[in-house]
């Protein structure tokens, strides 16, 4: 149903050009309704602070039905943020993007969650698994099946 | 990525002018407030054929039971996480009512309000004058009825004053089909939906023919005719596609006049898509529901969609046997390293995984990862 994946994001996009973004993130770039380029950063004191990532989003035809892949983009000079839910080659591990997906979760919601995810970070450290996850992870962190245990970071 | 979803669709879609609830200006949050809550939150259009589940949280049916049909999900709100199932959904007319009249109003609303945003040209007070003016014609024709209806009550009861209760051998009018009777007839003859004579055989055969309704009817015939009454306004069960041989799949098919082409899997799709999207309509109030022909398009539609998203991987396909030799290759080149000494972690491409590694890594590409601290103290 492409049609319903175009409309809603058509609607997304128009509010966040409209209303704008909450703060310390910015729409970089949504040239089309495949891929959308986020600027993220945490304000405020924060083990992030003056760290500025870029976030991307890409999307199927069956969303919102299916969760958009998102991941911190880590080329061009770019890195991922160090968080113990975050790989070194940008996949994170959320359940909100997992098995907790929702429909009614938008771009800008799945944006804020990560945002606070930084925020709520005690230690700055990569995952424990971080190398042999990245030497064996596929393209779209869509395919990795994330187990979940930690919520309180 | 995905080849419908092009640039170019993107400048025709945001160039058409599509209703949202930022249309209204921001002055106005409340109105703007009002048309996100007729929207679906999944879909975010305007609610069609609006349904809740066990939650109470509203959806289009179509999108709830997408949702619910989709691999990924588990049955629960995607508002609340409350665990719900698709016998839980139940039409939600009232808010179909809402929506309805809503969508109709909206133009009008956002008219005036976006007019309130212009600078005022006159005084103010011209408005006022203009309701005011206005204002002592309302009670005029909506006085008039009234007295009219009164009228009407005494009328009606001076013909049957209370407490003049009739003889039981008075002839009398029914007050439903004015058709004259004895007095004591009247309350059988009302039971009976105004049916004159024969009082007492008429109900114990419907009576029969409801048990036998509900038993399933006796008689295989008047079965058949009862299915086929029917079939314009029931929903279709969930079917259990994997205990169905092909054949009975595409006589299923044909029976809802939907194309049998294709595989099992390809069958059975397109009939969960056939059932859903039946039951969606049927969640629908009578006048807004579509004819089969449309259903049937949509089926078709779908089906399109469904297939340009299948010429894409094919292509990847094909992608995978012209290239087949250079993978070879790579494949040759990593094996004999893999047998010597390589367990270094700067030979990335090459080296196995650690033997002790907590995931498992099967064809397709999932990995079973675990994130977390596992020395957290």
């Amino acid at each position: 149903m492409a049609s319903i994946a175009s409309k809603r994001l058509a609607k997304e996009l128009s509010e966040i050009k409209s209303e704008g973004c909450p703060v310390g993130i910015l729409l970089l770039q949504a040239d089309d309704f495949s891929r959308w380029i986020f600027s993220i950063e945490v304000l405020g004191d924060s083990l992030y602070q003056s760290e500025v990532h870029t976030l991307q989003f890409r999307f199927d035809p069956q969303y919102p039905i299916s969760s958009p892949a998102v991941q911190f983009v880590v080329t061009d000079g770019k890195e991922a943020p160090i968080h113990p839910h975050v790989y070194s080659n940008g996949h994170i591990c959320a359940s909100i993007l997992g098995n907790e997906w929702s429909p009614v979760l938008s771009v800008i919601a799945v944006c804020v969650t990560i945002q606070s995810m930084l925020a709520s970070c005690k230690e700055k450290k990569r995952p424990l698994d971080d190398r042999m996850y990245v030497r064996n992870a596929p393209e779209n962190p869509k395919k990795t099946q994330f187990e979940y245990h930690d919520d309180t970071v | 990525m995905v080849p419908n979803l092009n640039s170019n669709k993107l400048s025709t879609l945001l160039a058409q002018d599509i209703p949202d609830p930022t249309d209204f200006p921001k002055e106005s949050s409340s109105l703007s407030h009002l048309d996100t809550a007729t929207r679906c939150q999944i879909c975010s259009n305007f609610l069609e054929g609006p349904v809740t589940i066990s939650c109470g949280h509203c959806f289009c049916s179509v999108c709830i039971r997408d949702f619910m049909a989709s691999s990924t999900s588990r049955a629960q709100c995607p508002t609340c996480r409350t665990a719900t199932s698709e016998t839980q959904i139940r039409p939600n007319p009232g808010i179909e009512e809402v929506v309805t009249a809503w969508k109709l109003a909206r133009p009008y609303i956002l008219s005036l309000a976006r007019r309130e945003q212009e600078p005022a040209e006159g005084p103010a007070n011209k408005k006022r004058k203009l309701s005011h003016a206005s204002s002592p014609c309302i009670p005029g024709p909506s006085r008039t009825p009234s007295t009219e209806s009164r009228g009407g009550l005494g009328n009606l009861s001076s013909d049957a004053p209370e407490g003049d209760v009739p003889k039981a051998d008075a002839v009398v009018e029914c007050p439903l089909c004015a058709e004259s009777m004895k007095y004591r007839e009247l309350n059988t003859h009302m039971d009976n939906n105004c049916s004159s004579g024969k009082p007492s055989a008429p109900p114990s055969k419907s009576q029969k023919a409801q048990w036998s309704d509900i038993m399933g009817g006796q008689s295989k015939a008047k079965g058949k005719a009862k299915e086929k009454a029917a079939a314009e306004d029931d929903y279709l069960p969930k079917v259990s596609y994997d205990t169905l041989k092909e054949k009975q799949l595409r006589e299923k098919l044909a029976s809802h006049g939907l194309p049998t082409t294709g595989n099992h899997k390809l069958l059975a799709a397109r009939h969960q898509r056939w059932s859903m999207l039946w039951n969606a309509n049927l969640d629908k109030s009578a006048p807004n529901r579509q004819s089969k022909n449309q259903l049937l398009k949509e089926v078709k539609k779908w089906e399109e969609d469904r297939n340009a998203k299948k010429k894409k991987t094919e292509v990847d396909k094909s992608h995978l046997v012209t290239q087949k030799a250079e993978f070879d290759r790579l494949v040759a080149a990593a094996r004999p390293k893999k047998a010597g000494a390589g367990m270094d972690d700067a030979e990335v491409v090459s080296s196995p995984p650690p033997s002790k590694s907590s995931f498992k890594s099967s064809e397709d590409d999932v990995i079973i990862v675990d994130s977390d601290d596992e020395e957290a103290a």
